[in-house]
């Protein structure tokens, strides 16, 4: 059955490239007429505007731009990727009576094809047209991937963004009161980490520190949403969607994950100002910055994987989550991008899981 | 609002229990009182009439709308009172209705504290607050959009005689200005005053009281109660 549909969704997507042709066709001479008519007058103005450019500055602009493009390729291609996962076929496969390991099997093979094959023409592009170093095309990769996994709505009620702002302001006032012992426990972790800096301590010590405050903090939001699923009478009769749900929380996540790295950036960066012997490389701290943001924004996608009204449960996944990712990218930088594959598969497995929990 | 055919089973190893098929009919300016037996399944109706459960079969609609559970604009269109409220231990009544305010983008908070008398605890925790005041906190937050449909899971528990006035007032308004409200309780003096139809709900279907309208106030109780045991015996 899997296999079924994947072909006949492929077909579909072939036609329906097909029925859209003319319109592309006609999209893109435009586009090149516009284009060639803006370079045809401006010819001789942007020849000698070029010239007068030193040949260094010139390079550094040619990198620039090569580097913009291919970011915004490759959140383009991470865009269209994401819309061809939620076509008429994959909503169709739920319905059918298929088993959930067909479910995963057919959603990981579509997701690898057109994942691979796009990921590969891009590489291509980016190696050989824009000729963009390695470090360039990781981080571009990353922008696909999370391209790939932010789900933005298309429909929704006009009221939505005021609603997004209660929604968000509703747990963040919740969480900084009512939790404030895991949140306590974090910020005197904090502290005693600007201890160790002063004292020199080896950046390993950082790095596991940093995951266990990131740790600690994200166990505020699993005790929040404890209360919010009790809660969930009132906010499902205000319509509250799955998807509303999860997003808000992903806001908290960043925002708390955000403030914790920021304060480990501080801490590092003020350490460097007031102590002369302190020497911190910044491919270190950043990646300390973002083992401190990684469980609370890994936290959010995890949270209805179980049984969200048991924080405890919470606190081991993310900690084994944490762990597991974090070393990954202690270890090396593309371990970042295990964080757009894990938010992608478990938003997956969590679908409407707000209105069954 | 309209229900048809609606199912819904659970079952597990040591317990098995069926609701349906349930046809019903909620017309304006009515008022319909759901009775039956404690476990008959009164609360799951409820939590299947406002979407919060997933149905088995069936289709529920409510003024021409299917109602599911992502639809904002059916799901403004009633109030809803669980049997066992739980709030955010910190939050106070008035940041509650607020914060349903803003997401309803209607409803008057200063309106609805005042007629459910919650003033004087407004600002107050709603953890260290009384289960009464917790219920008027609870009615304040069904009504406060003026929904057309007010689904109330045993309003009365726990109100004191004023506020069981204000709450019999409200219903009666609310049938004069042509909205519906549906009840479950098993306080058979309030059925018999305040609802125009009432149902009761036995082995996982409903039955009609039949002659409700046309019997005085007086001989409801007694009727109401033999139709009770009646439905009991068969």
């Amino acid at each position: 059955m899997p296999f079924y549909l994947l072909w006949i969704s492929s077909v579909a997507s072939g036609r329906r490239l097909l029925f859209n042709l003319a319109k592309e066709l006609a999209v893109f001479t435009c586009v090149v007429s516009i284009g060639a008519t803006f370079v045809y007058i401006f010819d001789d103005f942007l020849n000698r505007a070029v010239a007068d450019i030193s040949l260094s500055m010139r390079e550094t602009f040619a990198e620039l731009s090569a580097r913009i493009v291919a970011v915004i390729c490759g959140w383009s291609l991470g865009k269209f990727i994401r819309q061809e996962k939620s076509n008429n076929y994959a909503i169709l496969q739920k319905r059918l009576p298929t088993s959930a390991r067909q479910r995963l099997l057919f959603h990981s093979t579509r997701g690898c094809l057109a994942f691979g094959i796009a990921v590969a023409v891009l590489i291509i592009c980016c190696r050989y047209l824009l000729q963009i170093s390695d470090y360039w095309l990781v981080a571009v990769l990353f922008v696909v991937a999370l391209s790939i996994s932010v789900n933005v709505a298309s429909r929704q009620p006009r009221s939505i963004g005021r609603q997004r702002l209660t929604l968000f302001s509703w747990r963040w006032r919740q969480m900084i009161h009512g939790q404030r012992l895991w949140l306590l426990i974090a910020l005197l972790l904090m502290i005693g980490c600007y201890g160790l800096a002063y004292l020199g301590a080896p950046m390993l010590v950082f790095a596991a520190l940093a995951l266990l405050t990131g740790t600690i903090a994200s166990f505020a939001i699993a005790e929040q949403a404890v209360i919010d699923m009790r809660f969930a009478w009132a906010e499902r009769n205000f319509a509250i969607s799955h998807d509303q749900f999860i997003r808000v929380y992903e806001k908290v996540g960043i925002c708390l994950g955000g403030i914790t790295a920021l304060l480990f950036v501080s801490m590092f960066v003020s350490s460097q100002l007031l102590s002369t012997n302190q020497v911190w490389e910044i491919n270190s701290i950043l990646k300390i910055a973002c083992l401190a943001a990684l469980a609370p924004l890994i936290m959010p996608v995890l949270l209805l994987q179980i049984d969200v009204r048991r924080a405890a449960i919470q606190y081991m996944i993310v900690t084994i989550c944490a762990l597991f990712i974090g070393t990954a990218i202690l270890a090396n930088w593309f371990g970042v991008l295990l964080y757009p594959l894990l938010r992608y598969y478990s938003l997956q497995m969590i679908v409407d899981r707000f209105y069954r929990a | 609002m309209s229900l048809t055919a609606i199912t819904k089973r659970y079952s597990s190893v040591s317990d098995s229990f069926s609701l349906g098929p349930i046809d019903l009919t909620i017309d304006a300016g009515e008022t319909l009182a759901i009775l039956g037996e404690n476990g008959a399944g009164k609360s799951t109706l409820f939590n299947l009439m406002t979407a919060n459960l997933d149905k088995d079969n069936g289709e529920i609609t409510l003024q021409g709308e299917r109602l599911i559970p992502e639809n904002f604009t059916a799901k403004r269109r009633f109030g809803y009172l669980p049997q066992n409220l739980y709030f955010p231990p910190w939050v106070s009544g008035e940041e509650l209705l607020r914060y349903a305010q803003s997401l309803y983008g209607k409803g008057d908070v200063e309106q609805s504290l005042t007629y459910w008398d919650c003033n004087s605890y407004r600002r107050l925790p709603l953890a260290s607050c009384s289960h009464g005041m917790q219920k008027r906190v609870g009615l304040a937050l069904a009504s406060l959009h003026c929904p057309p449909l007010l689904l109330l899971d045993e309003p009365f528990s726990g109100l004191d005689v004023a506020q069981t006035r204000t709450l019999e007032t409200l219903l009666q308004k609310r049938c004069q200005q042509g909205y519906s409200n549906i009840i479950s309780t098993h306080i058979l003096p309030y059925v018999a005053k305040l609802c125009n139809r009432v149902v009761i709900l036995r082995d996982g279907i409903l039955r009609n009281v039949n002659s409700w309208q046309t019997s005085p106030y007086i001989s409801r109780i007694k009727l109401l109660e033999d139709n009770f045991f009646n439905c009991k015996t068969n």
